[in-house]
């Protein structure tokens, strides 16, 4: 069986983008869509953008913090913080989990090789690998409090109005049910929300969110870069 | 909805956390009489006043104690289990 | 009634019109009218029948503290219950029509029951009608000639989606007070919501206006500079519903509920004006004199021609004023005090310059109703002499009981303020402030400076948690409640309750029955139950009962104050509804292969896989079969995996599990039962030791999020360096069964297969189809197989390669129930099934999964305890003869010499082996004999065989090799 190629990444939304979207390319190794079936599902009220084809990797254990070092994703000191290293997001989930991911195209090989050494069979001292198929969205757009203060009881207003760009705080809550990880940050002038979702709520999660997003006039939005 | 503060994560609805019964020390099984150890096992700290309790902040896994006092429905404190309290 | 001329500042578009039925006649009002001023402007006087006796009813309070007006709305996709009139705008081409009548509103024929009253005191239920046998008749006859609205069951749905709110200062009430508090508030700098469930702020201060426009003019100022602070948010036509812990307050919104989070709440809701209660006080036209100003100032209607207006303070003057200044005729002002207050006789010297005479020390006797059904006149008493007044319409102004049920839900302490015979806030929780009227400020002056204490007050405490917030002082006021405004009569109905139809001696009675304190009185009679919840009867119900009992009213509390304040809509308790559900990565291809669900915790999984034409059982015995046979495919995704690393995860597991872990050799795997404390059995799995300090195990699916939290805290506990990993939904899993499994698998991974190198109970990492895997042989169906665990993201990759390269084979997906007889032909116990809350380790016959000579596991300590008492039950199987079908079913009782022995825990006919068998939890001794007697439905019973189980390949070597295929 040698010489198989490693099949395609799935997203855990795969169901909902199979009959939604047409048109399939491969980012980072994951079927992602070409285009939606209807523009009825776009709005830029509030949109949401499927980022889990990102590169990523998640680790604890007492040689974690100084094994990210080692790689050059250094962590910020402070519980539950984040900051950008080089092209990518470097995440501390309360204070010894860590949870690392390529924003930028340049990142993404860096941490797809790091990932590759974290989750192969011989695994670094004290370093325990995470392995996060999280379902990641991007959710951005001037009716974005208006949606959260639907699915979530924590003020995300003074948040996302001091969005930082370079380093803040995350948070972990709960959404509709569900456990997510929310970063805000602002990119160029705009302000996002990015939340990571364990995959077996996905389906539920993204429809949900869509079906609110969609009452406010808001809808999804593709990520519109060409990079793989 | 009451609030609760996790230490780490700050104050939250307390739908967000998750009670897993009052802080007390187990005796050496060793050691224990049968009556002593069923005491252990089923026996719960019933009068009204301030209980320390095992809660998680279920969003991030952090476990900690909190000091409630019942007859007031106040939470007074809370604080990581390993820091403050003598383990047992 | 009728319309009157416009008024600045009237709620009502008299330039647009809405049109609708009532009781199939056909009314125009205007936009801004409710149902009842549309029917009023008409000059219709009688709106609705009362619950219990169906007198004829027409408005009280007109501030949605009573119910007399309530009415059932059939609009387009829906037909609404209990809308209550004085409050709802009608809908445009609705058909209106009054509840609990039969026949109409004017024809009712259940009024009759008014003459019956004699015969249904209070309490009566109990009395006449507690016989068990007779009770269901009597129940269907109550239903039928009392209720409210019907549900309508086709109505189209509506979307009430709750959000979340967040303010520094919560202040509830948007009259004189409120208006000014909040003012206060965010002069201070606080982010304030002011909610309100009236359509307009200003309140009672708009309306009570003493027939001139000072008043107006002042809450005018108030509203337009609430209006112009960016830091104060209004809601309008809602209501705050519940006061719950740490500020949170439920305000529901007309559209849907809204989740507050406050700082700090400023209580400013007023007060209930309160009926004088004597003989005939609830005939159309008499209304309490707040509910004729709200009608003449919002709604520009004239309630009456020619009032007269029964008193016992300054505010029934001020209405007498305002009736005149609308046009209205007053006939006098009858006072039921001896000596009016300074406020009452300031207010006097306008009232008799306007010709208007005032009558002191005044006991009404009777409203006697004129041919139309309601009132024309009053009967009343003055120093022993009788007289009476000819009018179409008695206002009563005899006192206020506060709108302090937050106060009391958020625990603050009251007192009895007899000066003005009104209970006051004395204790305030911290961050709890009272303001206006509530705290017993009733001018227009001490409601806006008692706004301005309150609002400063709860910004300057913010954040301190120790500050207690300080009692309102009280300035002398004159008195604005009479001590006891009730006058009994002979002949009775003197209504309390409006909603109940409750009299004077109603409560009487009970009290002489023995239900003389407020929580007893107020479930024997009903006081204070109805739509209402007392608003507008409470307190002179518990002045009744003081008095009865010869009590000061101070001596008695009011019945405890709970959530919800006004009726809420069930859509807006529900909201959207969100029901969280997970799934695996192959959802979508187990539903195109026609996959019957059922749920598994918050999971969904296949029950078996339907075929067209077969029935559910043939289609679940052809998956067993496959499996036994050939080779089978079924999802386990939903089980609980877990990692465990670092040099104490053996010794982690050895402590949470009763057998040993830290012997267990890399590469191999270990079936796992889990105790508690108490040597009962609460979960199982399987774990692997991929590595010196790597180990992978699973658990059930429903325990899987709680025990991953508790071997955290244990962890913790213990003190005991562990990293745990959840990988339950981030991993996919399936298991791969047969004893063509391992040639299927073949094609598709380079993996060595062989026994040799792959042995039973070991597990390997390696590539299938093209991707990382982690694969364990495990025995739980019996059968050669593989159980398969990758990422989520691969799931559907590899469930698709492991379907085709099967076909070959004639591979078939099998789902839950399959598994379930494959297990159980194996003799294989389910957590939860087999075992219940309460079955302990010893009694699973299971010994060689528990090392009770480890130094410490949970529960090995109580086990030591249980081995020395006798066994409570013991699990085994059984069997019923071959061809025999009937069988019992899950949970049939065992029995033995007319005593229960035990239960039936699983039960299935076996395709494999052609007979009934199961599993039974059963008193050891009885167990012991060949056989058990089983009763199954309808006491039918029948003799199951003992036997040892496995049922099916008792040596367990099929899992263990490969059969030549």
């Amino acid at each position: 069986m040698s010489g198989v190629l490693s099949p395609p990444r799935r997203s855990p939304i795969e169901e909902w983008l199979a009959q939604a979207t047409e048109g399939t390319r491969l980012r980072q190794g994951m079927v992602q869509p070409l285009q939606l079936h209807s523009t009825t599902l776009q709005g830029t009220a509030v949109s949401l953008t499927e980022l889990s084809w990102r590169r990523r990797l998640g680790l604890k254990g007492p040689g974690a913090e100084a094994w990210l070092g080692a790689q050059g994703f250094a962590p910020a000191p402070a519980a539950n913080s984040w900051q950008r290293v080089g092209g990518a997001l470097v995440g501390r989930l309360a204070n010894s989990e860590f949870l690392v991911e390529a924003l930028d195209a340049g990142a993404q090989t860096a941490v797809a090789s790091a990932a590759a050494v974290l989750y192969s069979a011989v695994r670094p001292v004290g370093v325990y690998p995470v392995v996060r198929q999280d379902l990641v969205l991007r959710l951005q757009g001037p009716e974005l409090n208006t949606l959260l203060r639907q699915i979530c009881g924590v003020n995300f207003k003074p948040l996302l109005a001091d969005a930082p760009a370079e380093r803040g705080t995350l948070l972990m809550t709960s959404m509709i049910g569900a456990g997510v990880v929310a970063i805000p940050m602002r990119v160029a002038s705009a302000t996002e929300l990015i939340l990571w979702v364990d995959p077996s709520f996905a389906m539920y999660f993204w429809t949900t969110l869509l079906q609110v997003a969609a009452e406010l006039g808001g809808g999804v939005l593709l990520d519109p870069s060409t990079e793989v | 909805m009451k609030i609760m503060t996790c230490p780490i994560n700050g104050p939250r609805l307390i739908s967000e956390f998750a009670y897993a019964g009052e802080l007390k020390a187990m005796p050496d099984p060793a050691q224990a009489t049968d009556e002593q150890w069923a005491d252990y096992v089923f026996n719960k700290n019933g009068p009204a006043g301030i209980k320390r309790e095992w809660w998680c902040h279920t969003s991030s896994g952090v476990w900690f104690i909190a000091e409630r006092d019942t007859s007031r429905d106040v939470i007074v404190r809370t604080y990581l289990y390993t820091t403050e309290v003598p383990r047992t | 009634m009728m319309r009157l001329p416009t008024l600045p500042g009237e709620w009502i578009d008299r330039t647009r019109t809405v049109t609708f039925t009532f009781e199939n006649e056909p009314v125009t009002g205007y936009v801004g009218d409710t149902i009842s001023t549309a029917l009023a402007a008409e000059g219709k006087r009688i709106f609705g029948r009362s619950f219990k006796y169906h007198r004829p009813r027409g408005f009280l309070s007109f501030a949605n503290h009573d119910v007399n007006v309530m009415t059932q709305v059939a609009s387009i996709g829906r037909s609404t219950p209990n809308v209550r009139g004085d409050m709802e705008a009608p809908i445009a081409h609705s058909k209106v029509t009054a509840v609990n009548t039969r026949g109409g509103l004017k024809n009712d024929r259940f009024a009759l029951l008014n003459h019956f009253s004699r015969f249904l005191p209070v309490g009566f239920y109990y009395k006449a009608f507690h016989s068990k046998r007779l009770f269901p008749m009597w129940e269907r006859l109550f239903r039928r000639l009392t209720g409210l609205g019907t549900v309508d069951l086709d109505a189209s749905h509506r979307s009430t989606p709750k959000r979340y709110d967040f303010c520094d200062v919560l202040v509830i009430g948007a009259g004189p007070s409120g208006l000014s508090a909040a003012l206060a508030a965010a002069a201070a700098g606080a982010d304030v919501l002011l909610i309100d469930e009236n359509r307009a702020l200003g309140g009672s201060g708009l309306y009570a206006r003493a027939g001139s426009d000072a008043v107006v003019a002042k809450t005018q100022a108030l509203v337009s500079a609430v209006r112009a602070e960016s830091r104060i948010r209004v809601l309008l036509s809602s209501f705050a519903s519940g006061y719950y812990a740490d500020h949170w307050v439920s305000v529901i919104a007309p559209e849907a509920m809204v989740k507050v989070r406050a700082r700090s709440v400023v209580i400013a809701q007023g007060a209930y004006e309160q009926p004088c209660v004597f003989r005939g006080n609830d005939l159309p036209g008499v209304m309490l004199a707040s509910g004729a100003q709200r009608l003449m100032y919002r709604f520009s209607i004239g309630p009456a021609r020619r009032i007269t207006l029964l008193t016992a303070n300054a505010e029934g003057y001020a209405a007498a004023l305002d009736a005149k200044s609308r046009g209205i005729e007053v006939e006098c002002v009858l006072d039921l005090r001896a000596t009016p207050g300074p406020d009452s006789t300031a207010l006097m010297a306008q009232l008799t310059r306007q010709g208007i005479r005032v009558v002191t020390d005044v006991q009404p006797i009777e409203a006697v109703a004129g041919r139309a059904g309601s009132v024309a006149r009053l009967l009343y008493r003055v120093a022993g002499v009788e007289d009476s007044v000819a009018v179409d319409g008695i206002w009563m102004s005899v006192g206020f009981a506060p709108a302090n049920a937050f106060l009391h839900q958020a625990g603050a302490g009251m007192r009895y303020e007899s000066s003005i015979e009104q209970f006051v806030p004395e204790r305030l929780p911290a961050g709890l402030y009272a303001c206006g009227k509530v705290a017993g400020a009733y001018s227009l002056d001490a409601r806006m400076a008692d706004g301005e204490r309150a609002g400063r007050q709860a910004v300057s405490a913010l954040g301190a948690m120790d500050s207690l917030p300080v009692a309102p002082v009280l300035a002398p006021i004159e008195c604005p409640n009479h001590p006891y405004p009730v006058f009994a009569h002979l002949a009775g109905k003197e209504f309390v309750d409006f909603d109940e139809d409750l009299q004077i001696k109603d409560i009487e009675n009970a009290c002489q029955e023995g239900f003389d304190s407020t929580e007893l009185l107020k479930r024997y009679s009903t006081m204070g139950m109805g739509p209402s919840q007392g608003k507008h009867s409470n307190l002179n119900a518990l002045r009744i009962l003081a008095a009865w009992r010869g009590d000061a009213l101070g001596e008695h509390a009011l019945t405890t104050s709970r959530p919800m304040f006004h009726p809420v809509p069930m859509s807006h308790l529900a909201g959207r509804g969100f029901m969280p559900e997970r799934k695996t990565p192959m959802d979508a291809d187990h539903a195109a292969l026609g996959a019957v669900w059922m749920p598994a915790a918050n999971w969904r999984r296949p029950e078996y896989y339907a075929v067209d034409g077969v029935s559910r059982e043939a289609a679940i015995t052809a998956e067993v079969h496959a499996v036994r046979t050939g080779v089978g495919l079924i999802d386990v995704g939903t089980l609980g995996k877990i990692e465990a690393h670092g040099s104490q995860a053996g010794e982690f597991l050895d402590r949470i599990y009763t057998a040993r872990y830290s012997n267990l050799k890399v590469g191999m795997t270990r079936y796992g039962l889990m105790l508690d404390e108490a040597g009962v059995i609460i979960d199982d799995g399987v774990i692997a030791r991929l590595a010196p300090e790597c180990f992978y195990f699973t658990t059930t699916t429903g325990n899987s999020a709680t025990l991953f939290r508790e071997f955290g805290r244990l962890a913790t506990w213990w003190g005991l360096p562990v990293g745990l990993v959840n990988l339950t939904g981030h991993y996919a899993a399936f298991n791969l069964a047969g004893p063509h499994s391992r040639a299927v698998l073949r094609t598709l991974t380079d993996l060595d297969l062989s026994d040799a190198a792959f042995p039973y109970l070991a597990v390997r990492e390696g590539l299938v189809a093209g991707v990382p895997c982690r694969l364990m042989r495990v025995g739980f169906v019996g059968e050669l197989g593989y159980e398969i665990h990758l990422p989520f993201e691969s799931g559907t990759e590899v469930w698709r390669a492991l379907l085709n390269a099967g076909k070959a084979s004639g591979i078939r997906p099998f789902g839950v129930e399959a598994q379930r007889m494959l297990r159980l032909e194996k003799g294989h116990v389910i957590i939860g099934q087999d075992t219940d809350g309460v079955t302990n380790a010893l009694e699973i016959d299971a010994p060689w999964a528990i090392k009770m000579d480890k130094p410490f596991f949970i529960g090995q300590r109580s086990l030591a305890v249980l081995a020395k008492q006798p066994l409570r039950q013991t699990l085994v199987g059984f069997q019923m003869p071959l061809g025999v079908t009937e069988r019992p079913k899950e949970c049939h009782l065992i029995i033995d010499q007319g005593r229960i022995a035990g239960r039936v825990t699983s039960v299935g006919f076996s395709p494999t082996l052609g007979r009934v068998i199961g599993l039974a939890l059963v008193d050891p001794v009885v167990a012991a004999h060949p056989t058990l007697r089983v009763r199954m439905d309808a006491g039918v019973e029948v003799l199951l065989e003992v036997t040892s189980h496995p049922f099916y390949d008792a040596a367990g070597a099929r899992q263990k090799m490969e059969v030549a295929s």
